[in-house]
């Protein structure tokens, strides 16, 4: 179908001609219809077949006749990819705008968006503020919808589609998934049509590896130069040929030791060009991190010979570093964890798939199931780049190549399943339905459930138990008052709006009735709560962590605790925060505790949330704990000594350099005001740029001649552990 | 436990040596002489000198360590012709170095090192070597000091080459392959230096006879040269500036 031929509005087909978007897919062509027409329409068709631009134009179309839209993204990451394709269409006057963050406000800024794109947590924190415009939308896309079926986040989004769907019946919906096998069951749910399609842009070939051969699905064989490394082989195999390839891996140490192995076999077959640009890269990865670390140098070094990993330990530049260049073409391969193929778009002709099993920490190794195998295998073929993609699963001994064939390549995907009905979930979402007064009897209740996901699958009375049970828990905590319907009390909204766990608002409560006073104390009550995932104990832990243990006070004692274990890896998570906030480098606290610097990162944003959250709530408990908690927020989040606030409050001053401007006497502004640009230039970690910029925000000004005799000069840490 | 004696010329090049990138500095002995390992505040160069102890007149040393503040070095130096022996003993109970020149005695108070650490050098994989004589190096200095804050260090298969571009005018030094004492250079490669720094470097190598140079494209320049009658081995480490793209 061609682009000409649709009823859109003039304008928009022209800025696609611009685009150099003449004709659309099929499976595109199929869907435009209804979801231009306003039809609530379900898509699930492959990664990269064109599902994003179906939801675009109903978009723009609808904004353009004065409508409103929410785009639901899963990850903040997708959330600015959709932001950068999105403002394209700005020059037609729509306003589009990203609101990913904190979750304790209404934000009132969003309402002169035309298109507002938020993650799950987000739209559904927008719920509970109740912001009034939610009413006024005539678009919402859902993005990725088959992550219903992640028992973490999954609850979260089924909710806040359910939620716009009892607010605002009028609004259309348009949900893209990725092929499933019950994406119907879908469609049934949001009175969709439904568009399923396995049509791919690129047509991609499967396959098993073993022992030097490829063997397709569709009978052909192909052998593979061996060098030594079954992995490599494959690898040397397609960029040989111009390609590249994706690998994915079990866990982050087999990316990382693999993305060595395979560079030393493709550093021989590299253009010296790109050996070039590749060792520039090197080095910029190195001097471009916030604080060194050994993961930053091993990636560094990776990189050097065109291999990179790629795992949820990297920080997030480090990972926009590598996937822009992996885009570039510059790096030849990727060695990653699973996440990635949840995450952005990044095809590659060749996907290799080794490991078929996780670990479970529960059960052992489990295999990984079809739908996330073919997720993996839908990233091969590059639009524009290939003419078809590979996906090649590696079988690891004799018979096992047959298994995979059957249970993998010849496999239909899992169907998807509501994971609602699953406590925790449950506490969240019906304290926030009551909290919002979106359900204040026993009947809207009910008919609140029955709105969604779940309640398409399963009868409502199978959990009714379970909602009982969480219905008392949130009467005794006091969150609600069952009184001729459900009301929530302001300890309910407060912790509703905070959007954290019932049970970590309960914990916390419980803390701020404690005695201790001390910053570890408070750590530990948060990481005491639900909503911060502990760190694992290791063998070599438990006795600095019993140590540490018994050194500490607590607002929350362990003779709360069935399970010493639990407590200890409490202790030890708390410690990490405690390092963090004294100051202790990046690269010792990734070694000590076994993670790397974008964990810290992720562990920190969570630490920030729920000591935001329990300031507040020492606002209706006990307000003289009031002032210590703020303090310690700060300190969270840049990770430093009380001392350094002042510096850090600077635009590019992170605790690295904090800690250079302390120790050489710059101690406060004014000693910043006071200080000559060159002499602060030649301070260790900050150098031209960052001086100049103190400068800049002190409201100063450099003048030309200060400029030119600063250019550019570079450390020598900016050359370390090459 | 130290005690040595040296003439003040060999001390003097030590210590221009040191100065030039620190005022202070933490002495490592043994009994096989001294080293030095040092940066600059501003993290921009880095210093790597031994000297052998045939460089003194005597020389004797325990492993230990010395901080020494290097202006009231130089101030014992002035004290001294070109061929005076300069006697160092350490006084241990007072953590002092005491020094003589003929008939003067000074007791120099020491630097505490324990903030003093070794930096460690980054591991560079440089392509290009190329020795010079150290008085062509001064000579372009020169040239290059009324024209510009910086200096463009260029080596080809061809030879060596020094320009520094000022806002009107240009000094350009070429010496081609035969005039260099010895050159290992397969590509062109190009970094530029903050001149005032590498000017300092070249002055302190005022006895050896040629500086060899190790260079790559936008990367630190690694300089080596002797002093105190080849005794004493120095290595520089200077970073590039990098040019704006």
């Amino acid at each position: 179908m061609k682009v000409s031929d649709l009823e859109i509005d003039p304008r928009i087909a022209e800025l696609l001609a611009e685009e150099g978007i003449k004709k659309l897919y099929p499976p595109q062509a199929e869907a435009i219809g209804p979801a231009l027409e306003g039809k609530n329409v379900v898509m699930a068709i492959p990664t990269a077949s064109g599902k994003s631009l179906v939801a675009y134009l109903a978009v723009i179309q609808s904004v353009l006749r004065k409508g409103k839209a929410l785009y639901i993204v899963p990850l903040r990451a997708l959330a600015s990819e959709k932001y950068e394709d999105l403002k394209a269409f700005e020059s037609l006057g729509i306003r589009v705008g990203v609101s990913v963050g904190d979750y304790d406000a209404p934000d009132p800024t969003l309402e002169k968006f035309d298109v507002i794109i938020a993650t799950s947590e987000k739209a559904d924190s927008l719920l509970r503020h109740r912001a009034h415009w939610l009413k006024e939308l005539s678009v919402v896309v859902a993005d990725e919808i088959h992550l219903i079926n992640d028992p973490g986040r999954g609850p979260t989004l089924e909710v806040t589609l359910s939620k716009l769907k009892q607010i605002n019946p009028r609004a259309q919906i348009l949900a893209l998934s990725a092929t499933i096998k019950n994406s119907n069951e879908i469609a049934e749910w949001l009175n969709a049509d439904h568009i399923a399609s396995d049509w791919r842009p690129v047509p991609l070939k499967e396959g098993v590896f073993y022992e030097g051969e490829i063997s397709f699905e569709d009978g052909t064989k192909k052998s593979v130069a061996d060098c030594g490394d079954d992995v490599s082989s494959l690898v040397l195999d397609v960029v040989k040929e111009g390609g590249q390839c994706l690998i994915f891996v079990n866990t982050r140490r087999s990316t990382e030791a693999l993305s060595g192995r395979v560079g030393m076999h493709l550093k021989d077959i590299l253009e010296p060009t790109s050996s070039k640009e590749l060792a520039m890269l090197s080095r910029k990865l190195q001097s471009r991190q916030d604080e060194p670390t050994s993961l930053g140098a091993r990636l560094s070094r990776r990189i050097r010979y065109a291999a990179a990993f790629h795992h949820a330990g990297l920080t997030n530049g480090q990972r926009k570093m590598v996937e822009a260049n992996f885009k570039s073409g510059l790096v030849k391969c990727i060695v990653a964890t699973p996440t990635l193929a949840a995450g952005i778009n990044l095809p590659a002709r060749r996907v290799v798939v080794r490991d078929l099993t996780r670990y479970d920490p529960n059960y052992g190794n489990v295999p990984i199931p079809v739908m996330e195998v073919k997720q993996m295998s839908g990233r091969a073929g590059r639009p524009q780049f290939d003419t078809e993609g590979e996906a090649i699963l590696l079988a690891k001994k004799p018979g096992d190549s047959a298994f995979i064939m059957e249970n993998y390549l010849l496999s239909e995907p899992e169907s998807i399943d509501s994971k609602l009905g699953q406590r925790p979930a449950l506490r969240m979402h019906i304290l926030s339905s009551i909290a919002t007064g979106h359900v204040r009897t026993e009947e809207e209740l009910k008919s609140f459930i029955e709105s969604t996901f779940f309640a398409q699958k399963t009868d409502f009375w199978t959990i009714s138990d379970i909602i009982n049970d969480v219905l008392e828990f949130l009467t005794e905590e006091d969150f609600i008052e069952a009184g001729e319907g459900y009301k929530a009390t302001f300890f309910g909204k407060r912790t509703s709006d905070l959007y954290i766990d019932p049970l970590s608002a309960v914990t916390l409560r419980k803390a701020l009735g404690g005695k201790s006073d001390t910053a570890f104390a408070y750590l530990h009550a948060i990481c005491a709560t639900p909503d911060v995932p502990t760190l694992y104990l290791r063998r070599g832990d438990y006795e600095w962590v019993e140590e540490l243990a018994a050194n500490e006070e607590y607002l929350i004692d362990y003779d709360d605790y069935d399970d010493y274990e639990f407590f200890l890896a409490e202790v030890k998570t708390a410690a990490l925060l405690q390092s963090w906030i004294e100051e202790e480098s990046a690269d010792a606290i990734t070694k000590r505790f076994g993670v790397g610097p974008g964990d810290i990162r992720r562990w920190v944003d969570m630490a920030e949330w729920l000591m935001h959250s329990m300031t507040e709530l020492s606002r209706i408990f006990d307000k003289s704990k009031s002032r210590t908690l703020s303090a310690l927020m700060p300190r969270i989040r840049y990770g430093v000594k009380k001392e350094l606030l002042d510096l850090v409050s600077f635009r590019g001053i992170g605790r690295a350099r904090a800690r250079s401007l302390f120790s050489h006497g710059y101690k406060t502004r004014e000693d910043l005001k006071k200080a000559d640009v060159k002499d602060l230039s030649r301070l260790p970690l900050i150098g031209t740029t960052i001086a100049r910029n103190i400068k800049l925000q002190l409201g100063g000004s450099v003048t030309i001649e200060e400029e030119e005799k600063m250019g550019g000069q570079s450390i020598l840490h900016d050359f370390q552990a090459e | 436990m130290f005690s040595a004696k040296a003439k003040s010329e060999v001390l003097r090049e030590v210590v221009d040596v040191i100065s030039t990138l620190v005022d202070e500095a933490k002495l490592n002995l043994n009994k096989d002489g001294l080293s030095v390992k040092a940066v600059d505040p501003a993290h921009v160069a880095m210093l790597d000198l031994s000297v052998g102890k045939d460089a003194f007149e005597e020389y004797s040393a325990d492993d230990q360590e010395m901080g020494v503040d290097m202006d009231k070095f130089k101030e014992v130096l002035k004290l001294a012709k070109a061929g005076d022996i300069i006697s160092m003993d350490y006084d241990e109970e007072k953590n002092r170095l005491i020094m003589s020149v003929g008939n003067i005695t000074r007791r120099m108070a020491l630097v505490d090192t324990a903030g003093m650490s070794d930096p460690k050098a980054p591991n560079l994989n440089l392509p290009v070597k190329v020795t010079v004589r150290a008085e062509e190096l001064r000579q372009g200095i020169r040239a290059s000091e009324s024209v510009s804050d910086h200096v463009a260090l260029i080596c080809s298969p061809d030879g060596f080459e020094m320009t520094s571009e000022g806002d009107t005018d240009s000094v350009n030094l070429k010496l081609p392959k035969d005039l260099l004492e010895s050159l290992d250079c397969k590509e062109t490669v190009r970094s530029l230096f903050p001149l005032d720094y590498f000017s300092n470097m070249v002055k302190a190598a005022s006895s050896a006879g040629s500086i060899t140079m190790f260079l790559g494209t936008d990367y630190p320049v690694k300089m080596e040269f002797t002093i105190s009658d080849e005794k004493g081995e120095v290595h520089y480490l200077l970073a590039p500036r990098i040019e704006s793209e």
